[in-house]
């Protein structure tokens, strides 16, 4: 065996991991090579040095309380049973909050839905502006503006034609919106 | 006639608490020793004693799939006390110094020294050896510290620090040579 390879085996033979064959060859190396004896020499005293600590030992005192206060903190703190409980209610708890959540989003959608249902059916305030025969849809909130002498919404041109039957105010949410008079001839 | 440690776990993770009671009678001075080593002083290996037991029985309940419940205890207990180390270099190193330990501590170590020399040179031994463990990374000095001091094998330390074995023989590798260069004067006494 070179130099080479005994070192790469050395920590083997220290920690006792060698088979008896690859341990003797070893062991005929080393009493032969002095350079390889003292790395040997070395790492076995160092095992020997670590493993000879004394080990430290705090008193009969300690043990017997060091036991009672691990027991005091688990066994004694925390019997099973309570701790089922403890995890059910966690559990229900829980529960309890997704479907307190799954209620509250079901009401917002409720109320959202009659709202469009509602606002969808509910007939527009219509008001009779027209001196014409054919009415013109116009808000209840809109007609008491566009009547007022104060209002700046219509001219006195659109009045005018407001009043001709040729100006349409539409449904809420679109004031003011027109139509040609060949679509107005179209319904006379 | 004593119980088995797998009978214990199973009736421990079962509802027995005199089971656990049994477990920690039979590890906790384990636990203490190795988290000494490794942190070096009575009230960090304390805590670590304490908290590991604690969290054994948290997990009371993971612990049927548990195959080795040695390696899982010192495991848990390894983590906890790499953890304090983490702590320790932040705050600085806890001193041993046995006026700070408690009470009846001090008593029991009073009472066990033989003589003010012994003391002296056992003092100075176990400084000098921690020192030099502590120059080490956290993972070689605890491999060296598992493997060469508490005396766990090769595959029982990959199993504690779940790594492949390759990786603590390349650790321990590592740690003894550094600790041959820092150690050189005492290994070289011994010779």
């Amino acid at each position: 065996m070179t130099c080479c390879e005994v070192r790469s085996l050395l920590e083997g033979h220290v920690d006792d991991e060698l088979s008896a064959g690859v341990g003797r060859a070893v062991e005929e190396h080393l009493a032969l090579c002095s350079d390889c004896r003292t790395d040997h020499e070395s790492l076995a005293n160092l095992k020997k040095l670590l493993k000879s600590q004394p080990r430290p030992d705090p008193g009969r005192e300690y043990w017997r309380e060091v036991a009672s206060l691990i027991l005091a903190r688990t066994v004694e703190a925390e019997p099973p049973a309570r701790q089922e409980t403890d995890r059910e209610l966690t559990y229900i708890t829980r529960r309890r909050s997704f479907f307190r959540s799954l209620v509250a989003a079901a009401i917002s959608v409720l109320i959202l839905v009659s709202a469009l249902y509602v606002g969808a059916n509910q007939p527009p305030g219509t008001v009779k502006i027209s001196t014409s025969d054919q009415p013109v849809l116009l808000t209840s909130s809109l007609a008491g503006m566009v009547y007022s002498v104060d209002t700046g919404i219509i001219n006195r041109e659109e009045r005018l034609r407001l009043a001709r039957g040729i100006l349409l105010l539409g449904p809420p949410g679109i004031p003011g919106r027109s139509s040609g008079l060949t679509d107005l001839l179209a319904i006379w | 006639m004593p119980k088995l440690i797998p009978d214990l776990v199973e009736r421990f993770s079962d509802g027995d608490a005199s089971a656990f009671a049994e477990l920690v009678r039979r590890f906790y001075q384990k636990i203490y020793y190795l988290a000494y080593r490794i942190l070096g002083n009575h009230l960090d290996a304390d805590e670590v004693v304490q908290e590991t037991f604690v969290r054994v029985y948290r997990k009371r309940e993971e612990l049927r799939s548990v195959t080795n419940f040695t390696s899982f205890l010192i495991r848990i207990a390894t983590n906890y006390a790499i953890d304090l180390l983490r702590k320790q270099r932040g705050r600085g190193q806890v001193s041993d110094d046995p006026s700070l330990l408690p009470g009846e501590v001090q008593v029991e170590l009073a009472r066990r020294v033989k003589t003010p020399s012994d003391l002296f040179e056992n003092k100075v031994l176990m400084a000098e050896i921690r020192r030099a463990l502590n120059t080490l990374p956290s993972r070689q000095r605890i491999t060296a510290i598992l493997h060469d001091v508490e005396g766990y094998s090769k595959s029982e330390v990959a199993g504690i620090l779940e790594c492949p074995e390759a990786t603590v023989r390349s650790n321990l590798h590592i740690a003894r040579t550094k600790l041959k260069k820092i150690l050189k004067r005492r290994l070289a006494k011994r010779e």
